[in-house]
């Protein structure tokens, strides 16, 4: 009885600590306000088509959605270090430190339902496996603008280039030659 | 097969045989309408990613604000919510550069002193993805209505990063970092000033704006 009693009080302490651990964490993340120092240089806007399709012998059960995305890469001010920089009587030479997609934002307004085919036998999609489907698509985004091919990277890097350039110019009224490049790692 | 099946049935008195036999029904049609109303997986084939507009811009985040809220929406009539929707996402502020181009007098050197003039901060993006949404409790609504839902939660998210002074907080981080950042690059002396605008720095009261 009483090693009964006290496993059950060790179960009891076990699950509070962890119940406390997880309130721990969320409290971190809820209501907080980041410092950032990042500069986007591009932005991306990218049409993708979602579908699901569960037809079966008792009729179709199919839904397409067209979900607009857009996404943000720059680079990051905070990373540029005092040895980044090389400054002489008649040139400024600065390298940025490699550009990286900032944040991808799908605006539910912009996710629109093109076809949903219903069989009189089928149940209709709910709210929650139209928002999994949506997800499936936020998931499909992130990875195919990750992959080089879509080159916002790329474009982000020759952006904020041109951009420290002009900025560098107008700061040194064009007396000194300005010379930016991208970091290769 | 059907040999087996008349010998079996045969055997036995025939009450309990339709017995068996509608006992057999049931676990077959049970089977079917579970076969019917089971949701499958999505399953995307080649998705494509297709680029639409590529621009050009220069916004400087200093903050970024993560928060979840919770929107509903209640029929008229009913006393408990038909829908209630929680929502997860981040606001993020800062700068728009591009506006220093349109003035001519945004950065000035007079003497050894560099003069920048920064726009007013602002909200850039507020962002809740699809992921960021959880359907807490679902009635039937319309699409519409839900995508009304979702767009309350991202406006709600918005409002309360102004109540937290985010515009404040991006005004003097921005007039710090932009001071280091042109001391960096060469110069001893920088001065900071914000351009004077319309846009709104302080915030709204406490639900402005969100039914």
């Amino acid at each position: 009885m009483k090693r009964t009693a006290f496993f059950i009080t060790l179960l009891c302490a076990f699950a509070l600590w962890g119940g406390g651990c997880n309130r721990c964490k969320r409290s971190i993340d809820i209501g907080g306000i980041k410092e950032l120092s990042s500069l986007a240089t591009v932005e991306y806007t990218m049409t993708h088509i979602v579908f699901d399709d569960d037809s079966t012998m008792a009729g179709p059960r199919k839904i397409l959605f067209e979900m607009t995305a857009s996404a943000k890469a720059g680079i990051d001010l905070d990373a540029i270090r005092d040895e980044d920089v090389r400054i002489t009587e008649t040139s400024i030479e600065i390298d940025l430190p490699r550009p990286k997609i900032l944040f991808l934002d799908i605006k539910p307004d912009k996710t629109e339902k093109l076809y949903e085919i219903i069989g009189p036998l089928r149940r209709p999609y709910d709210a929650k496996q139209k928002n999994k489907l949506l997800v499936k698509g936020e998931h499909n985004i992130a990875a195919l603008l990750a992959g080089e091919q879509s080159g916002i990277v790329k474009v982000a890097g020759e952006n904020a280039k041109q951009f420290m350039q002009n900025i560098l110019s107008d700061a040194y009224e064009q007396k000194k030659t300005v010379t930016v490049r991208i970091k290769e790692k | 097969m059907w040999s087996w099946i008349i010998t079996f049935f045969s055997t036995r008195r025939p009450v309990k045989s339709v017995a068996i036999a509608l006992a057999v029904l049931c676990v077959a049609c049970a089977a079917y309408v579970f076969y019917i109303v089971a949701v499958k997986e999505a399953v995307l084939k080649n998705p494509h990613l297709i680029i639409a507009k590529v621009k050009t811009i220069a916004q400087y985040i200093t903050h970024s604000y993560y928060d979840e809220c919770v929107v509903d929406y209640t029929k008229d009539g009913d006393s408990k919510p038909t829908f209630v929707l929680v929502g997860r996402g981040t606001v993020y502020a800062g700068f728009d550069l591009q506006k220093l181009d349109k003035d001519p007098e945004s950065i000035v050197l007079r003497g050894n002193t560099l003069t920048v003039r920064l726009p007013e901060p602002e909200i850039i993006n507020t962002v809740i993805p699809p992921s960021g949404f959880v359907n807490f409790h679902y009635g039937r609504i319309s699409e519409e209505r839900y995508t009304g839902l979702k767009n309350r939660a991202i406006e709600k998210l918005r409002l309360r990063a102004l109540e937290k002074d985010i515009l404040k907080l991006c005004r003097e981080r921005g007039e710090v970092m932009i001071e280091s950042f042109f001391e960096t690059v060469g110069f001893d002396h920088v001065s900071v000033e914000f351009a004077a605008t319309n846009a709104p720095t302080h915030a709204p009261a406490p639900g402005a704006g969100v039914k």
